[in-house]
């Protein structure tokens, strides 16, 4: 006896969930029979509506509606960025004051320690080497690799195996808050033209957004045609996130 | 770049992708919701809701995981708290068709499928519209509804039983 096709059995083969030889042996089966034959027309023209069924169109006001709230959100994330690297900058700067007054005060120190009584000891400031001062440079932690950045920075101008050693270090570091306090320590003496190219080339490899900028903002002082072709080149670049392009735009109109 | 890829970059804060998204996808998500609210200003406000959700949620969101399937489980999220804000029935609440209520058809094309999705229960219609995307697979739609891939298939099965009786008795 014929086992009877069910409707879901139908269903499915309008479906085509079924795997090609079962659909094969059942659509034979209801080709036979008229009331099935047209059971399965029907469910397939229904399916074949639902699958064409025109997309219906959001209005004109949809789009815009949402870049203008994904541009703010945009912005927002960009002063989010820039406010955190003003708390980290605030700490720098503080962290560079204590060390002038602490270094001012040894320097008040040793010179009325000089004109002492004769019968003082007077002690000699220790002769420190270069490699001694970047003794910092390998270490582990970046909180020390920051704090030798800070010690250093007054050596900077005068002594240009300090000055390479932290051009070297805004370029490779390995935390973006050293390079970040390296950008920092250069940008005083940014005038120097190994300090300029320096920046110029950490520009060119730097993928941290906040060290990006700080780069941004210390080349945008410079004032120079070098600089702002460097600046415009950059904004050409493809892996660039579109808030650091921004800033170099904004950096460019006040060159 | 796939969309699992652009929603990628979009986790790890290069929100402008967001915007190739939606490019590609509102379109869909606009018509899921017209065909379930028959609203075409409510379903404006819910697209927006789902990409400012996508967006809160981003860090949540896995490039193992089919973007269109997530994009249209904040979508049905999205919906459900509708209903809920406005204390309207859900989805599993909503009686099916069974007689002559007047369904407005001022904003929908009135081709004779339409018509007849038009008059099934929620849950009938939801299925079948999620179904046709091709991108989503019954798994998908699983994930989205949140029954299994079995109870898709038996909720396909039902719905298009009902739409055959609706468009071959009332259309």
């Amino acid at each position: 006896m014929r086992k009877k096709i069910t409707e879901a059995q139908i269903i499915s083969l309008a479906l085509g969930e079924l795997n090609d030889s079962d659909a094969e042996v059942l659509r034979r089966e209801v080709m036979k029979d008229d009331e099935l034959r047209n059971l399965l027309q029907t469910y397939t023209e229904v399916i074949k509506g639902t699958k064409s069924l025109p997309e219906v169109e959001p209005p004109s006001m949809v789009k815009p509606r949402f870049d203008d709230w994904l541009g703010q959100e945009i912005s927002n994330q960009r002063d989010q960025l820039g406010a955190n690297k003003i708390s980290y900058l605030r700490f720098i700067k503080y962290a560079v004051a204590a060390s002038v007054f602490i270094a001012i005060g040894l320097f008040i120190g040793t010179k009325f320690g000089e004109n002492a009584v004769d019968d003082q000891i007077v002690v000699n400031e220790p002769i420190v080497s270069n490699e001694a001062r970047l003794h910092w440079v390998d270490t582990e932690s970046a909180t020390t690799r920051i704090k030798g950045i800070l010690e250093t920075e007054a050596y900077i101008e005068a002594d240009p195996l300090i000055r390479d050693a932290l051009i070297s270090v805004m370029r490779k570091d390995k935390s973006a808050n050293v390079r970040l306090a390296a950008v920092e320590a250069l940008s005083i003496y940014v005038q120097d033209e190994v300090i300029k190219e320096g920046l110029i080339s950490a520009l060119k490899v730097e993928k941290e957004p906040i060290v990006q900028i700080a780069i941004i903002n210390t080349m945008v002082g410079l004032k120079e045609d070098g600089a702002k072709i460097s600046l415009e080149e950059f904004i050409e670049s493809d892996d660039i996130q579109p808030f650091v392009k921004d800033e170099a735009r904004l950096g460019i109109t006040r060159m | 770049m796939t969309d699992e890829e652009l929603m990628e970059k979009v986790s790890h804060g290069d929100l402008a992708r967001l915007g190739e998204l939606f490019e590609r996808h509102h379109h869909k998500i606009f018509d899921y919701f017209t065909r379930m609210t028959n609203d075409h200003s409510l379903s404006s406000d819910l697209v927006q809701n789902v990409f400012e959700k996508a967006l809160k949620g981003k860090h949540t969101y896995k490039i193992e995981y089919p973007f269109i399937g997530w994009i249209f489980r904040i979508a049905k999220n999205c919906l459900m708290d509708h209903y809920r804000s406005r204390k309207m029935k859900t989805v599993e609440e909503i009686e099916p068709y069974h007689g002559s209520y007047e369904i407005s058809m001022d904003h929908l094309d009135t081709s004779n499928i339409e018509k007849a999705m038009s008059r099934l229960s929620e849950e009938s219609r939801e299925v079948l519209l999620l179904t046709r995307y091709e991108e989503l697979k019954y798994k998908e739609v699983a994930e989205i509804i949140g029954i299994s891939e079995t109870g898709v298939k038996s909720r396909v099965h039902r719905a298009l039983k009902q739409l055959k009786e609706v468009y071959v008795n009332v259309i």
